[in-house]
């Protein structure tokens, strides 16, 4: 038999989960919904559309699943508990953190608004150790109020992500001249001896996948020419993308590899999307990157541009539209450039001097793609994640006549990417 | 649906306990457990409800054949039917395309491989309602006479999609007559929310790791991302798959078995502290229990058990265990593996190891056991051997490396607790709090704050987590 005071306990035990439960239940349904989260940069899944087809095939239900996760009361809340919490799990490799003068809002500002025309002589490993300290959150290492990822792939990646190139290049050259342009990342150009454990550094993997590429391939060397820049606004502080500037010197490495000439960005007109917080800082919450908050400046050529949204399901679809999302704000604001990760767009330019480019892209190359309406006839972008139609046939069908790949290290080095690369060719 | 779902926690479950006790009628009782089990299969697989209602009519209806013409030919025609309906939906939805590929393989031949989606949880009730015929012929049990208590029976969302396999006669009282009490309600509940603290803090956290070392269904290790791999980090990866599928399907054992209890029901245990044990064959009597014990009772002792051909009773035993996980080389590889270590133990490892000290035995346990796992993850057996090849390539490549160091701190303090989690800890608490202070109302009360914190911190690991999937809904 139970005693009364057993008894008394096990009723509490019993009513105060059921009430949490039930409670949590009651108000999962009553309480109004957001439509977007901010937070994360996303639409919140809303209720599905009720079919028979749906039902049977389990999705209906998928569905609701997410909705109901979605729109769980306090979500924002609920995810920022279970950040902290994660974060307690362990310790970060590293050093504890303490504000670091160097690098205070004020100087950044100053990088974002002059674009440096000299540099001083360029290092080009690690940085001298300035006795700045970072830290690493989930995985990214935030240093002197800026976040980055760090890059540790391995030649064996490389190498298959050149395999695929090369596949590429044997199915159509010499009719098409194949290029590729691995974009470094951001921690290469301020990593400090201190923390050059931290990462890989990228110039060997780039030699890697260029040295694995067949020889007709044009390797574009454009860390070579950021690195020259590497005091200026190249990166975001707070996202993983590179900035304009930065996708500007990978183009004018670029514009050397093909014969070209990069066009003068002192000339062209721009404008700015300010308080920009991006990926990185959304996935570490970390208050001094909120007050690091990021530009993005889009430049506005002078050129007449038809641009076109593209379809994966036919070649022929081609509908109009404008090159940037102007819309595109707040923690969006990245996808100013080309409107975000359509899987298809086509720009026509009025130099008809029968260069016709086709880039297979992932999110970076948004920000590079622009540059070439300076120089090309013809640009068709793809997302080499999303584009899904026939991509061979739409080299022929547009005339394309020279193919760049571009990737940031990161995706050339994940099976993800390479396999979606791959698989443009089926 | 599953347990560690929001939408279960918040809707499902609160809205069925309330249903459930607010009628104090049996047969209502009976049916609302009905209803809400065919609908929570039906949440994940709407079109498979068919499937399991059929398998537990033919069986409800050969139980009652098997009764009624005890000890003449008809009990056998009952029992021989019910064996092979239920062993042919298995081999037709679980294993057609795996025996195609082979006779494809072996002589030649082209038959078009089937394509059947593996409905959930049908190698949980297929084997349930095996015990239940093969028990009514041996005349153990009493076939049920209601359909409907039949269908609970087999539908119980409790046990229904990962198990414990729930023999028929454990519960056969409960189905007909059970009371249900308050201390085995709250301390269902307690057991509940203990089983989904261990799937969604441990087993889903050791999944993220798992995922970046030895791939996953959805992205896939590459022979290329293996390269790059450093032994180090193989192991890494192998040992947290070692935590997640124990915490992953002992979890849901827990959170079943605390269902259970809050309806009235008592299911056997399904796990003890394998990762304790001190030999292969200890290891087999802690793991999936309710598993190995249905091959002893069906399979190992009807063929002679210990008695004749004790290597082959073992042979087949093992090759029938590690193909009932899934439908590929491996997993028969995976039993086989078994099939070696417990032979050697029987003919001399288990006096062997008798005579050093325990700490050596539970060494030997585990150096074979979580290398194991290797062989149970990748289906792909060209993946398979480069792994192995990777764990054991020391020098050839690099031993360690930055990314699992910086996972391993990361995740130092939830490593720690996991492996404490893996020795009885809990069990020794209560005892101490019972006997050694006398006082089990404490432990109780110190419960009721244990599972407010579990429900909150899985909660927030829920909420916004879209990777949430149990491992041992594949099998």
């Amino acid at each position: 038999m139970q005693t009364k005071k057993e008894k008394n306990i096990r009723i509490i035990n019993v009513l105060l989960v059921l009430a949490v439960l039930a409670g949590g239940g009651i108000a999962s349904i009553s309480m109004k919904k957001q439509a977007v989260s901010e937070m994360e940069n996303r639409k919140l899944a809303s209720f599905p559309k009720f079919s028979d087809s749906a039902l049977w095939s389990g999705e209906y239900f998928k569905k609701i699943d997410d909705y109901y996760s979605d729109n769980f009361p306090f979500r924002d809340k609920w995810i920022n508990i279970s950040n902290s919490f994660r974060d307690k799990f362990g310790y970060e490799s590293g050093d504890i953190k303490i504000y670091d003068p160097t690098n205070d809002t004020e100087a950044n500002e100053k990088k974002t608004d002059t674009v440096k025309k000299e540099t001083k002589t360029v290092q080009s490993g690690p940085l001298p150790d300035d006795g700045a300290v970072g830290e690493i959150k989930k995985r990214v290492f935030v240093f002197k109020n800026r976040a980055f990822e760090m890059f540790g792939g391995g030649p064996g990646m490389g190498k298959s992500y050149a395999s695929v190139i090369n596949g590429y290049n044997k199915l159509l050259s010499p009719g098409i001249q194949v290029y590729n342009l691995i974009i470094p990342v951001a921690l290469e150009f301020e990593i400090t001896e201190k923390y050059k454990h931290l990462q890989k550094p990228n110039r060997p993997a780039i030699k890697n996948i260029y040295d694995n590429l067949d020889s007709n391939i044009k390797k574009v060397w454009a860390i070579d020419e950021i690195r020259k820049h590497r005091e200026e606004y190249i990166y975001f502080n707070t996202d993983h993308h590179w900035t304009s500037l930065g996708a500007y010197y990978a183009y004018v490495a670029f514009c050397k590899t093909a014969g070209l000439t990069p066009v003068k960005l002192d000339t062209v007109a721009y404008k700015t999307k300010k308080s920009f917080l991006g990926s990185l800082y959304r996935l570490t919450r970390d208050p001094k990157l909120k007050d690091n908050p990021d530009s993005v400046r889009y430049y506005l050529f002078k050129d007449s541009l038809t641009f076109y949204i593209g379809s994966s399901k036919s070649l022929n679809y081609w509908a109009k539209s404008k090159m940037y999302g102007e819309g595109a704000s707040g923690t969006n604001s990245y996808s100013v450039f080309l409107q975000g990760d359509l899987p298809i767009v086509k720009m026509e330019t009025e130099h008809k001097n029968g260069r016709r480019i086709a880039i297979v892209k992932e999110s970076y190359g948004n920000a590079f793609a622009p540059y070439l309406i300076n120089n090309y006839e013809k640009v068709v972008v793809v997302d080499q994640r999303y584009y899904t139609g026939d991509f061979i046939g739409m080299l022929k069908n547009e005339g394309i006549n020279e193919l760049l790949f571009i990737n940031n290290i990161f995706a050339a080095h994940t099976p993800f990417h390479i396999e979606k690369i791959k698989g443009l060719k089926k | 649906m599953v347990f560690a779902s929001l939408i279960f926690l918040f809707l499902f479950l609160p809205l069925n306990l309330l249903l459930y006790y607010s009628t104090k009628n049996a047969t209502w009782r009976n049916l609302i457990l009905i209803v809400f089990s065919l609908f929570f299969y039906g949440w994940g697989e709407p079109i498979w409800i068919t499937l399991m209602i059929f398998s537990a009519t033919v069986d409800y209806v050969n139980g009652r054949v098997i009764e009624k013409y005890r000890g003449k030919i008809g009990a056998k025609i009952g029992l021989i039917s019910s064996l092979i309906i239920n062993l042919g939906l298995l081999a037709t939805f679980k294993y057609s395309s795996f025996i195609v590929e082979n006779v494809n393989g072996i002589f030649g031949t082209s038959f078009s491989m089937p394509h059947f989606a593996l409905p959930i949880g049908i190698s949980f009730y297929t084997f349930q309602t095996i015990s239940y015929s093969v028990d009514v012929y041996r005349n153990e049990v009493k076939a049920q006479r209601s359909y409907l208590k039949f269908l609970m029976f087999v539908s119980l969302f409790h046990q229904l999609v990962a198990g414990p396999i729930v023999r028929y006669s454990h519960i056969a009282s409960e189905i007909d007559n059970r009371k249900e009490k308050l201390a085995d309600i709250s301390m269902g509940i307690s057991r509940f929310c203990i089983g989904l603290f261990k799937k969604v803090v441990i087993a889903n956290v050791a999944a993220e790791l798992v995922r970046k070392y030895m791939g996953d269904n959805s992205a896939p290790l590459t022979m290329d991302a293996l390269h790059d791999l450093s032994t180090g980090a193989a192991w890494f990866g192998l040992v947290m798959f070692a935590l997640q599928i124990y915490f992953d399907f002992s979890g849901y054992s827990d959170m079943a078995i605390g269902l259970g209890w809050m309806f009235g029901f008592h299911y056997h245990e399904n796990f003890k502290y394998p990762y304790t044990a001190t030999s292969i064959t200890d290891f087999w009597r802690r793991w999936h229990i309710s598993l190995g014990t249905f091959f002893k009772d069906y399979v190992y002792i009807p063929m002679g058990g210990n008695k004749k051909r004790i290597y082959f009773n073992l042979f087949v035993v093992w090759f029938l265990t590690g193909m009932w996980h899934g439908a590929s080389w491996n997993f028969i590889f995976w039993g086989l593996y078994f099939f070696v270590f417990i032979s050697l133990e029987k003919a001399f490892i288990l006096n062997f190891l008798k005579k050093i000290p325990k700490f050596f035995s539970h060494v030997y346990a585990l150096l074979i056991i979580i290398p194991g796992w290797v062989i149970f993850y990748f289906t792909d057996t060209k993946m398979l051997g480069a792994y192995v090849g990777k764990l054991f390539s020391f020098g050839s490549g690099p031993l360690w490396d930055m990314e699992v160091n910086s996972d391993l701190t990361a995740n130092l303090f939830w490593f720690i607790f996991a492996i404490i989690c893996c020795m009885p800890v809990y069990h020794k608490v209560k005892h101490w709090f019972d006997n050694r202070l006398q006082k089990p109302a404490l432990f109780e009360m110190a419960a009721i704050g244990v599972n407010v914190i579990c429900i909150f911190l899985c909660v927030a690991q829920l909420v916004g987590k879209s990777y949430n999937p149990f491992i041992y809904f594949r099998f």
